[in-house]
Protein backbone atom coordinates (compact mmCIF):
# COMPACT_ATOMS: atom_id res chain seq x y z
CA UNK A 1 0.00 0.00 0.00
CA UNK A 2 2.72 2.46 0.98
CA UNK A 3 6.40 2.05 0.29
CA UNK A 4 9.37 4.36 0.98
CA UNK A 5 12.52 3.53 -0.98
CA UNK A 6 15.70 5.35 0.08
CA UNK A 7 13.82 8.56 0.70
CA UNK A 8 15.83 11.64 1.67
CA UNK A 9 14.56 15.13 2.36
CA UNK A 10 16.57 18.23 3.00
CA UNK A 11 15.47 21.74 3.86
CA UNK A 12 17.77 24.49 2.73
CA UNK A 13 17.95 25.96 6.24
CA UNK A 14 18.10 22.79 8.35
CA UNK A 15 20.03 20.34 6.22
CA UNK A 16 19.05 16.72 5.75
CA UNK A 17 15.95 15.93 7.82
CA UNK A 18 15.33 12.44 6.45
CA UNK A 19 18.12 10.15 5.21
CA UNK A 20 17.59 7.03 3.16
CA UNK A 21 14.32 6.07 4.79
CA UNK A 22 13.02 2.65 3.70
CA UNK A 23 9.87 0.96 4.93
CA UNK A 24 6.66 -0.60 3.70
CA UNK A 25 3.16 -0.43 5.11
CA UNK A 26 0.69 -3.19 4.24
CA UNK A 27 -3.02 -2.78 3.65
CA UNK A 28 -4.95 -3.02 6.93
CA UNK A 29 -1.89 -2.30 9.04
CA UNK A 30 -1.73 0.13 11.93
CA UNK A 31 1.74 1.51 12.64
CA UNK A 32 3.21 4.15 14.94
CA UNK A 33 5.94 6.54 13.94
CA UNK A 34 8.00 7.64 16.92
CA UNK A 35 11.12 9.58 17.71
CA UNK A 36 12.18 12.67 19.58
CA UNK A 37 10.89 16.05 18.70
CA UNK A 38 12.74 17.16 15.57
CA UNK A 39 13.48 13.60 14.44
CA UNK A 40 11.56 14.15 11.20
CA UNK A 41 8.18 12.51 11.89
CA UNK A 42 6.09 15.37 10.59
CA UNK A 43 8.33 15.76 7.57
CA UNK A 44 7.94 12.08 6.72
CA UNK A 45 4.15 12.31 6.95
CA UNK A 46 4.08 15.47 4.79
CA UNK A 47 5.74 13.61 1.93
CA UNK A 48 2.74 11.33 1.49
CA UNK A 49 0.07 13.96 0.65
CA UNK A 50 2.79 15.87 -1.29
CA UNK A 51 2.81 18.81 1.10
CA UNK A 52 6.55 18.42 0.67
CA UNK A 53 8.44 16.48 -1.97
CA UNK A 54 11.52 14.30 -1.29
CA UNK A 55 14.91 15.24 -2.71
CA UNK A 56 15.88 11.64 -3.36
CA UNK A 57 14.27 8.23 -3.36
CA UNK A 58 10.85 6.98 -4.30
CA UNK A 59 7.51 6.81 -2.56
CA UNK A 60 4.94 4.35 -3.87
CA UNK A 61 1.31 4.66 -2.88
CA UNK A 62 -0.92 1.87 -4.18
CA UNK A 63 1.95 1.10 -6.56
CA UNK A 64 2.15 4.64 -8.00
CA UNK A 65 5.26 6.81 -7.55
CA UNK A 66 3.78 9.84 -5.81
CA UNK A 67 7.09 11.68 -5.63
CA UNK A 68 6.65 12.30 -9.33
CA UNK A 69 2.97 13.16 -9.73
CA UNK A 70 2.08 16.52 -11.21
CA UNK A 71 0.63 19.41 -9.25
CA UNK A 72 -2.74 18.87 -10.91
CA UNK A 73 -2.96 15.33 -9.63
CA UNK A 74 -2.15 16.20 -6.02
CA UNK A 75 -5.77 16.99 -4.99
CA UNK A 76 -6.94 13.60 -6.26
CA UNK A 77 -4.17 11.84 -4.33
CA UNK A 78 -5.14 13.73 -1.17
CA UNK A 79 -8.73 12.55 -1.51
CA UNK A 80 -7.48 8.99 -1.02
CA UNK A 81 -5.94 10.00 2.29
CA UNK A 82 -7.39 10.99 5.66
CA UNK A 83 -5.31 13.62 7.47
CA UNK A 84 -5.50 14.21 11.22
CA UNK A 85 -3.62 17.09 12.83
CA UNK A 86 -2.39 17.91 16.31
CA UNK A 87 -4.28 21.23 16.27
CA UNK A 88 -7.40 19.68 14.62
CA UNK A 89 -7.56 22.39 11.92
CA UNK A 90 -11.32 22.76 12.05
CA UNK A 91 -13.17 25.69 10.49
CA UNK A 92 -14.58 27.69 13.36
CA UNK A 93 -17.30 29.42 11.39
CA UNK A 94 -18.88 26.15 10.32
CA UNK A 95 -20.87 23.63 12.30
CA UNK A 96 -19.56 20.20 13.20
CA UNK A 97 -21.71 18.78 10.41
CA UNK A 98 -20.32 21.16 7.81
CA UNK A 99 -16.74 20.55 8.93
CA UNK A 100 -17.14 16.82 8.50
CA UNK A 101 -18.96 17.30 5.19
CA UNK A 102 -16.09 19.30 3.67
CA UNK A 103 -14.22 16.37 2.00
CA UNK A 104 -17.49 15.19 0.44
CA UNK A 105 -18.34 18.68 -0.77
CA UNK A 106 -14.91 18.89 -2.38
CA UNK A 107 -15.31 15.51 -4.01
CA UNK A 108 -18.76 16.47 -5.32
CA UNK A 109 -21.03 14.05 -3.43
CA UNK A 110 -24.79 14.55 -3.58
CA UNK A 111 -26.49 16.21 -0.62
CA UNK A 112 -28.28 13.06 0.43
CA UNK A 113 -25.19 10.89 0.27
CA UNK A 114 -23.24 13.60 2.13
CA UNK A 115 -25.77 13.76 4.97
CA UNK A 116 -25.83 9.98 5.25
CA UNK A 117 -22.06 9.65 5.36
CA UNK A 118 -21.49 12.58 7.70
CA UNK A 119 -23.96 11.13 10.21
CA UNK A 120 -22.33 7.71 9.93
CA UNK A 121 -18.88 9.23 10.60
CA UNK A 122 -20.15 11.32 13.50
CA UNK A 123 -21.83 8.23 14.91
CA UNK A 124 -18.50 6.37 14.82
CA UNK A 125 -16.78 9.06 16.88
CA UNK A 126 -19.78 9.44 19.22
CA UNK A 127 -20.73 13.01 18.26
CA UNK A 128 -23.96 12.44 16.41
CA UNK A 129 -25.91 14.64 18.81
CA UNK A 130 -23.55 17.58 18.45
CA UNK A 131 -23.67 18.02 14.68
CA UNK A 132 -25.17 21.51 14.93
CA UNK A 133 -22.58 22.82 17.38
CA UNK A 134 -19.64 24.97 16.42
CA UNK A 135 -16.14 23.57 17.06
CA UNK A 136 -15.23 26.14 19.71
CA UNK A 137 -18.23 25.05 21.79
CA UNK A 138 -16.66 21.58 22.12
CA UNK A 139 -13.90 20.25 24.38
CA UNK A 140 -10.45 19.48 22.93
CA UNK A 141 -11.18 15.75 22.85
CA UNK A 142 -14.46 16.37 21.04
CA UNK A 143 -12.80 18.71 18.56
CA UNK A 144 -10.26 16.02 17.70
CA UNK A 145 -13.13 13.57 17.21
CA UNK A 146 -14.61 15.99 14.70
CA UNK A 147 -11.21 16.08 13.00
CA UNK A 148 -11.18 12.29 12.91
CA UNK A 149 -14.72 12.11 11.54
CA UNK A 150 -13.65 14.48 8.78
CA UNK A 151 -10.65 12.25 8.01
CA UNK A 152 -12.72 9.06 7.68
CA UNK A 153 -15.94 10.38 6.12
CA UNK A 154 -14.79 9.82 2.54
CA UNK A 155 -13.46 6.33 3.32
CA UNK A 156 -9.79 6.97 2.50
CA UNK A 157 -7.45 4.07 1.94
CA UNK A 158 -4.84 5.44 4.35
CA UNK A 159 -5.17 7.58 7.46
CA UNK A 160 -2.22 9.75 8.52
CA UNK A 161 -2.25 11.29 11.99
CA UNK A 162 0.43 13.71 13.19
CA UNK A 163 0.50 13.84 17.01
CA UNK A 164 -3.27 13.43 17.17
CA UNK A 165 -3.22 13.43 20.97
CA UNK A 166 -0.51 16.04 21.40
CA UNK A 167 -2.95 18.58 22.86
CA UNK A 168 -5.01 16.15 24.95
CA UNK A 169 -4.69 14.83 28.49
CA UNK A 170 -3.83 11.10 29.00
CA UNK A 171 -7.42 9.96 29.51
CA UNK A 172 -8.70 11.57 26.31
CA UNK A 173 -5.56 10.45 24.45
CA UNK A 174 -6.28 6.84 25.31
CA UNK A 175 -9.86 7.20 24.08
CA UNK A 176 -8.66 8.58 20.76
CA UNK A 177 -6.16 5.74 20.36
CA UNK A 178 -8.89 3.21 21.15
CA UNK A 179 -10.94 4.78 18.40
CA UNK A 180 -8.05 4.26 15.95
CA UNK A 181 -7.75 0.66 17.06
CA UNK A 182 -11.46 0.16 16.37
CA UNK A 183 -11.06 1.54 12.87
CA UNK A 184 -8.08 -0.72 12.30
CA UNK A 185 -10.12 -3.73 13.35
CA UNK A 186 -12.55 -3.07 10.51
CA UNK A 187 -9.67 -2.90 8.01
CA UNK A 188 -8.56 0.74 7.94
CA UNK A 189 -4.83 1.37 7.35
CA UNK A 190 -3.27 3.93 9.71
CA UNK A 191 0.11 5.60 10.22
CA UNK A 192 0.23 7.58 13.45
CA UNK A 193 3.11 9.84 14.47
CA UNK A 194 3.51 10.26 18.21
CA UNK A 195 6.35 10.77 20.65
CA UNK A 196 4.20 9.53 23.55
CA UNK A 197 5.84 6.16 24.18
CA UNK A 198 3.63 5.31 27.18
CA UNK A 199 0.55 5.56 25.06
CA UNK A 200 2.06 3.56 22.19
CA UNK A 201 3.27 0.79 24.44
CA UNK A 202 -0.34 -0.05 25.34
CA UNK A 203 -0.92 -1.27 21.79
CA UNK A 204 0.76 -4.25 20.24
CA UNK A 205 1.45 -2.39 17.02
CA UNK A 206 4.39 -2.06 14.72
CA UNK A 207 6.52 0.94 15.63
CA UNK A 208 8.78 2.83 13.22
CA UNK A 209 11.39 4.79 15.08
CA UNK A 210 13.14 7.82 13.60
CA UNK A 211 16.37 9.17 15.03
CA UNK A 212 17.87 12.26 13.46
CA UNK A 213 16.23 11.45 10.17
CA UNK A 214 17.22 7.81 10.06
CA UNK A 215 14.83 4.93 10.51
CA UNK A 216 16.43 2.94 13.32
CA UNK A 217 13.62 0.54 14.18
CA UNK A 218 10.67 -1.19 12.50
CA UNK A 219 11.75 -0.53 8.88
CA UNK B 1 -19.01 49.41 -0.66
CA UNK B 2 -17.12 47.68 -3.46
CA UNK B 3 -20.28 47.74 -5.57
CA UNK B 4 -20.66 51.47 -5.02
CA UNK B 5 -17.05 52.21 -5.98
CA UNK B 6 -17.38 50.08 -9.12
CA UNK B 7 -20.63 51.85 -9.96
CA UNK B 8 -19.03 55.27 -9.61
CA UNK B 9 -16.00 54.25 -11.64
CA UNK B 10 -18.30 53.10 -14.44
CA UNK B 11 -20.78 55.95 -14.16
CA UNK B 12 -18.12 58.52 -15.00
CA UNK B 13 -17.26 57.29 -18.52
CA UNK B 14 -20.81 56.08 -19.18
CA UNK B 15 -22.41 59.42 -18.39
CA UNK B 16 -19.67 61.26 -20.23
CA UNK B 17 -20.46 59.03 -23.19
CA UNK B 18 -24.22 59.70 -23.14
CA UNK B 19 -23.55 63.37 -22.63
CA UNK B 20 -21.44 63.48 -25.79
CA UNK B 21 -23.86 61.27 -27.67
CA UNK B 22 -26.68 63.67 -26.84
CA UNK B 23 -24.61 66.71 -27.66
CA UNK B 24 -23.82 65.19 -31.04
CA UNK B 25 -27.43 64.41 -31.77
CA UNK B 26 -28.42 67.86 -30.63
CA UNK B 27 -25.81 69.53 -32.80
CA UNK B 28 -26.85 67.52 -35.83
CA UNK B 29 -30.53 68.45 -35.43
CA UNK B 30 -29.48 72.05 -35.04
CA UNK B 31 -27.29 71.81 -38.07
CA UNK B 32 -30.36 71.14 -40.13
CA UNK B 33 -31.26 74.74 -39.43
CA UNK B 34 -27.94 75.91 -40.86
CA UNK B 35 -28.33 79.22 -42.52
CA UNK B 36 -26.04 81.03 -44.89
CA UNK B 37 -26.40 84.77 -45.32
CA UNK B 38 -25.09 86.20 -48.58
CA UNK B 39 -24.70 89.94 -48.30
CA UNK B 40 -25.03 91.62 -51.69
CA UNK B 41 -22.95 94.53 -52.83
CA UNK B 42 -24.72 97.76 -51.78
CA UNK B 43 -24.94 99.20 -55.28
CA UNK B 44 -26.96 96.23 -56.55
CA UNK B 45 -30.60 96.83 -57.46
CA UNK B 46 -33.44 94.78 -56.11
CA UNK B 47 -33.99 93.16 -59.50
CA UNK B 48 -30.35 92.09 -59.72
CA UNK B 49 -30.65 90.73 -56.18
CA UNK B 50 -33.77 88.82 -57.15
CA UNK B 51 -31.90 87.25 -60.07
CA UNK B 52 -29.13 86.08 -57.79
CA UNK B 53 -31.69 84.43 -55.50
CA UNK B 54 -33.36 82.82 -58.49
CA UNK B 55 -30.12 81.30 -59.78
CA UNK B 56 -29.14 80.09 -56.37
CA UNK B 57 -32.53 78.39 -55.96
CA UNK B 58 -31.53 76.08 -58.80
CA UNK B 59 -28.22 75.16 -57.20
CA UNK B 60 -28.23 71.39 -56.40
CA UNK B 61 -27.08 71.87 -52.80
CA UNK B 62 -29.42 74.65 -51.88
CA UNK B 63 -32.96 74.09 -50.66
CA UNK B 64 -34.21 77.67 -50.54
CA UNK B 65 -32.65 80.99 -51.41
CA UNK B 66 -34.70 84.04 -50.60
CA UNK B 67 -33.95 87.68 -51.15
CA UNK B 68 -34.48 90.04 -48.27
CA UNK B 69 -34.36 93.52 -49.79
CA UNK B 70 -32.91 96.51 -48.00
CA UNK B 71 -36.41 97.80 -47.31
CA UNK B 72 -37.74 94.49 -46.06
CA UNK B 73 -34.68 94.12 -43.86
CA UNK B 74 -35.25 97.49 -42.29
CA UNK B 75 -38.91 96.63 -41.78
CA UNK B 76 -37.97 93.39 -40.01
CA UNK B 77 -35.44 95.12 -37.87
CA UNK B 78 -37.96 97.73 -36.84
CA UNK B 79 -40.59 95.20 -35.83
CA UNK B 80 -38.28 92.62 -34.16
CA UNK B 81 -35.93 94.79 -32.23
CA UNK B 82 -36.45 97.58 -29.84
CA UNK B 83 -34.55 99.92 -32.14
CA UNK B 84 -37.66 101.07 -33.94
CA UNK B 85 -37.45 104.69 -32.85
CA UNK B 86 -33.75 104.99 -33.28
CA UNK B 87 -33.97 103.65 -36.82
CA UNK B 88 -36.76 106.09 -37.57
CA UNK B 89 -34.27 108.86 -36.89
CA UNK B 90 -32.02 107.65 -39.73
CA UNK B 91 -32.64 109.33 -43.05
CA UNK B 92 -31.01 106.61 -45.09
CA UNK B 93 -31.16 102.81 -45.01
CA UNK B 94 -27.88 101.38 -43.69
CA UNK B 95 -28.79 97.78 -44.36
CA UNK B 96 -27.51 95.73 -47.27
CA UNK B 97 -29.72 93.38 -49.24
CA UNK B 98 -29.28 89.78 -48.14
CA UNK B 99 -30.01 86.44 -49.77
CA UNK B 100 -30.94 84.00 -47.02
CA UNK B 101 -29.82 80.55 -48.08
CA UNK B 102 -30.92 77.27 -46.58
CA UNK B 103 -28.74 74.40 -47.81
CA UNK B 104 -30.24 70.96 -48.42
CA UNK B 105 -30.27 68.64 -45.36
CA UNK B 106 -27.92 66.30 -47.19
CA UNK B 107 -25.23 68.92 -46.94
CA UNK B 108 -23.57 68.09 -43.65
CA UNK B 109 -19.89 67.47 -44.36
CA UNK B 110 -17.82 70.47 -43.38
CA UNK B 111 -15.68 70.30 -46.54
CA UNK B 112 -18.76 70.36 -48.79
CA UNK B 113 -20.18 73.29 -46.87
CA UNK B 114 -16.85 75.04 -47.28
CA UNK B 115 -16.93 74.37 -51.02
CA UNK B 116 -20.40 75.87 -51.34
CA UNK B 117 -19.28 78.92 -49.34
CA UNK B 118 -16.36 79.31 -51.74
CA UNK B 119 -18.70 79.27 -54.73
CA UNK B 120 -20.92 81.87 -53.14
CA UNK B 121 -18.00 84.12 -52.27
CA UNK B 122 -16.82 83.93 -55.87
CA UNK B 123 -20.09 85.38 -57.22
CA UNK B 124 -19.55 88.90 -58.60
CA UNK B 125 -22.61 90.20 -56.74
CA UNK B 126 -21.35 89.00 -53.37
CA UNK B 127 -20.09 91.45 -50.82
CA UNK B 128 -19.47 88.85 -48.16
CA UNK B 129 -20.85 85.51 -47.02
CA UNK B 130 -21.56 84.48 -43.47
CA UNK B 131 -22.27 81.00 -42.18
CA UNK B 132 -24.50 81.52 -39.18
CA UNK B 133 -23.46 78.29 -37.51
CA UNK B 134 -19.75 78.18 -37.99
CA UNK B 135 -19.31 77.57 -34.29
CA UNK B 136 -21.24 74.33 -34.78
CA UNK B 137 -18.34 72.80 -36.66
CA UNK B 138 -15.95 73.69 -33.95
CA UNK B 139 -18.31 72.06 -31.48
CA UNK B 140 -18.38 69.00 -33.70
CA UNK B 141 -14.62 68.75 -33.67
CA UNK B 142 -14.51 69.18 -29.92
CA UNK B 143 -17.11 66.46 -29.47
CA UNK B 144 -15.10 64.07 -31.60
CA UNK B 145 -12.05 64.67 -29.44
CA UNK B 146 -14.16 64.26 -26.32
CA UNK B 147 -15.48 60.96 -27.60
CA UNK B 148 -11.95 59.65 -28.07
CA UNK B 149 -11.12 60.70 -24.57
CA UNK B 150 -14.11 58.69 -23.30
CA UNK B 151 -12.38 55.61 -24.68
CA UNK B 152 -9.20 56.45 -22.82
CA UNK B 153 -11.20 57.20 -19.68
CA UNK B 154 -13.06 53.91 -19.95
CA UNK B 155 -9.85 51.94 -20.22
CA UNK B 156 -8.32 53.66 -17.21
CA UNK B 157 -11.42 53.32 -15.07
CA UNK B 158 -11.81 49.68 -16.14
CA UNK B 159 -8.35 49.08 -14.74
CA UNK B 160 -9.63 50.82 -11.63
CA UNK B 161 -12.56 48.40 -11.45
CA UNK B 162 -10.20 45.44 -11.86
CA UNK B 163 -8.15 46.80 -9.02
CA UNK B 164 -11.14 47.39 -6.74
CA UNK B 165 -12.57 43.91 -7.30
CA UNK B 166 -9.11 42.37 -6.98
CA UNK B 167 -8.47 44.16 -3.73
CA UNK B 168 -11.82 43.16 -2.24
CA UNK B 169 -11.27 39.55 -3.24
CA UNK B 170 -7.76 39.68 -1.80
CA UNK B 171 -9.14 40.76 1.59
CA UNK B 172 -11.75 38.03 1.40
CA UNK B 173 -8.99 35.51 0.60
CA UNK B 174 -7.05 36.66 3.62
CA UNK B 175 -10.10 36.24 5.85
CA UNK B 176 -10.60 32.74 4.56
CA UNK B 177 -6.95 31.77 4.50
CA UNK B 178 -7.29 28.97 7.03
CA UNK B 179 -10.31 27.57 5.25
CA UNK B 180 -8.45 27.50 1.94
CA UNK B 181 -5.41 25.81 3.43
CA UNK B 182 -7.60 23.14 5.03
CA UNK B 183 -9.59 22.66 1.83
CA UNK B 184 -6.35 22.20 -0.12
CA UNK B 185 -5.10 19.69 2.45
CA UNK B 186 -8.15 17.54 2.01
CA UNK B 187 -8.04 17.51 -1.75
CA UNK B 188 -9.71 20.64 -3.08
CA UNK B 189 -8.61 21.54 -6.59
CA UNK B 190 -7.68 25.13 -7.42
CA UNK B 191 -10.82 25.28 -9.48
CA UNK B 192 -12.96 24.36 -6.50
CA UNK B 193 -11.34 27.05 -4.38
CA UNK B 194 -11.50 29.64 -7.13
CA UNK B 195 -15.16 29.11 -7.93
CA UNK B 196 -16.83 31.01 -5.04
CA UNK B 197 -14.47 33.93 -5.59
CA UNK B 198 -15.36 34.06 -9.27
CA UNK B 199 -19.03 34.11 -8.27
CA UNK B 200 -18.27 36.98 -5.91
CA UNK B 201 -16.46 38.80 -8.74
CA UNK B 202 -19.46 38.20 -10.99
CA UNK B 203 -21.87 39.69 -8.45
CA UNK B 204 -19.67 42.68 -7.70
CA UNK B 205 -19.46 43.36 -11.43
CA UNK B 206 -23.14 42.77 -12.07
CA UNK B 207 -24.38 44.89 -9.19
CA UNK B 208 -21.79 47.61 -9.85
CA UNK B 209 -22.75 47.73 -13.54
CA UNK B 210 -26.46 47.80 -12.77
CA UNK B 211 -26.00 50.55 -10.23
CA UNK B 212 -23.92 52.52 -12.74
CA UNK B 213 -26.76 52.15 -15.25
CA UNK B 214 -29.22 53.49 -12.69
CA UNK B 215 -26.93 56.41 -11.85
CA UNK B 216 -26.56 57.34 -15.53
CA UNK B 217 -30.33 57.14 -15.97
CA UNK B 218 -30.90 59.36 -12.95
CA UNK B 219 -28.35 61.78 -14.29
CA UNK B 220 -30.25 61.92 -17.58
CA UNK B 221 -33.64 62.31 -15.91
CA UNK B 222 -32.17 65.19 -14.02
CA UNK B 223 -31.09 66.82 -17.30
CA UNK B 224 -34.27 66.10 -19.20
CA UNK B 225 -36.23 69.19 -18.10
CA UNK B 226 -33.54 71.76 -18.90
CA UNK B 227 -32.58 70.08 -22.18
CA UNK B 228 -36.16 70.04 -23.43
CA UNK B 229 -36.35 73.72 -22.66
CA UNK B 230 -33.14 74.30 -24.59
CA UNK B 231 -34.39 72.31 -27.56
CA UNK B 232 -37.60 74.35 -27.66
CA UNK B 233 -35.58 77.53 -27.66
CA UNK B 234 -33.78 76.39 -30.77
CA UNK B 235 -36.97 75.09 -32.30
CA UNK B 236 -35.45 71.66 -32.63
CA UNK B 237 -37.44 68.41 -32.39
CA UNK B 238 -34.66 66.95 -30.34
CA UNK B 239 -35.33 64.60 -27.36
CA UNK B 240 -32.76 63.43 -24.82
CA UNK B 241 -31.67 59.88 -25.52
CA UNK B 242 -30.88 57.37 -22.79
CA UNK B 243 -28.50 54.41 -22.90
CA UNK B 244 -29.62 52.11 -25.68
CA UNK B 245 -30.14 48.40 -25.10
CA UNK B 246 -26.79 47.50 -26.63
CA UNK B 247 -25.03 50.18 -24.60
CA UNK B 248 -26.69 48.85 -21.45
CA UNK B 249 -25.57 45.35 -22.35
CA UNK B 250 -22.06 46.61 -22.96
CA UNK B 251 -21.95 48.47 -19.64
CA UNK B 252 -23.21 45.58 -17.52
CA UNK B 253 -21.41 42.94 -19.57
CA UNK B 254 -18.09 44.74 -19.31
CA UNK B 255 -18.62 45.24 -15.60
CA UNK B 256 -19.36 41.55 -15.04
CA UNK B 257 -16.34 40.57 -17.11
CA UNK B 258 -14.10 42.95 -15.18
CA UNK B 259 -15.40 41.53 -11.89
CA UNK B 260 -14.67 37.96 -12.93
CA UNK B 261 -11.27 38.76 -14.42
CA UNK B 262 -10.25 40.78 -11.34
CA UNK B 263 -11.22 37.88 -9.07
CA UNK B 264 -9.48 35.36 -11.31
CA UNK B 265 -6.18 37.22 -11.36
CA UNK B 266 -6.05 37.74 -7.61
CA UNK B 267 -7.14 34.22 -6.66
CA UNK B 268 -4.74 32.57 -9.11
CA UNK B 269 -1.92 34.72 -7.83
CA UNK B 270 -2.59 34.04 -4.16
CA UNK B 271 -3.45 30.36 -4.48
CA UNK B 272 0.20 29.57 -5.04
CA UNK B 273 1.31 31.13 -1.79
CA UNK B 274 -1.51 29.43 0.11
CA UNK B 275 0.02 26.03 -0.46
CA UNK B 276 -0.11 24.13 2.83
CA UNK B 277 3.42 23.65 4.04
N1 LIG C 1 9.56 23.86 6.48
C1 LIG C 1 10.74 23.62 7.09
N2 LIG C 1 11.83 24.33 6.73
C2 LIG C 1 13.01 24.11 7.30
N3 LIG C 1 13.20 23.21 8.25
C3 LIG C 1 12.18 22.47 8.67
C4 LIG C 1 10.88 22.64 8.11
N4 LIG C 1 10.03 21.76 8.69
C5 LIG C 1 10.78 21.07 9.59
N5 LIG C 1 12.05 21.50 9.58
C6 LIG C 1 13.14 20.94 10.40
O1 LIG C 1 13.21 19.58 10.15
C7 LIG C 1 13.48 18.87 11.33
C8 LIG C 1 12.43 17.80 11.54
O2 LIG C 1 11.19 18.42 11.83
P1 LIG C 1 9.84 17.62 11.98
O3 LIG C 1 9.67 16.75 10.82
O4 LIG C 1 8.77 18.59 12.29
O5 LIG C 1 10.13 16.71 13.26
P2 LIG C 1 9.12 16.05 14.29
O6 LIG C 1 7.78 16.08 13.71
O7 LIG C 1 9.64 14.66 14.46
O8 LIG C 1 9.22 16.83 15.53
C9 LIG C 1 13.55 19.91 12.45
O9 LIG C 1 14.89 20.18 12.70
C10 LIG C 1 12.87 21.10 11.87
O10 LIG C 1 13.45 22.28 12.38
MG1 LIG D 1 6.01 17.00 14.40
Amino acid sequence: MLQFINVSKRYSDSGEVLSNVCFQLEKGEMAFLTGHSGAGKSTLLKLIPVIERPNRGQILFEGKPINRISKRQVPYLRRQLGLIFQDYRLLHDRTVFDNVALPLLIAGFSQQETARRVRAALDKVGLLRKEKRFPLALSGGEQQRVGIARAIVHKPSLILADEPTGNLDPGLSAEIMDLFKEFNQVGVTLLIASHNLDLISRFACRTLKLQQGQLVEGG
Amino acid sequence: MTVLVIAIALTIPASFHVFIKNAQQASSTLEATNQISLFLKPELTNEAGGKVAETLNKHPQIAVAELVTKEAGLQQLKSYSGFGDALQALDFNPLPAVVGIKPKDSLTRPDEVEKLLGELRALPETDFVQLDTEWMHKLHAILTIAQRSVVVFSVLLSLGVLFIVGNTIRLELQNRREEIVVAKLIGATDRFIRRPFLYAGFWYGFLGGTLAWLLVSFFLLFLRGPSRHLAELYGSPYALSFLSLSETELLIGASVLLGIIGAWIVVSYHLRELDPT
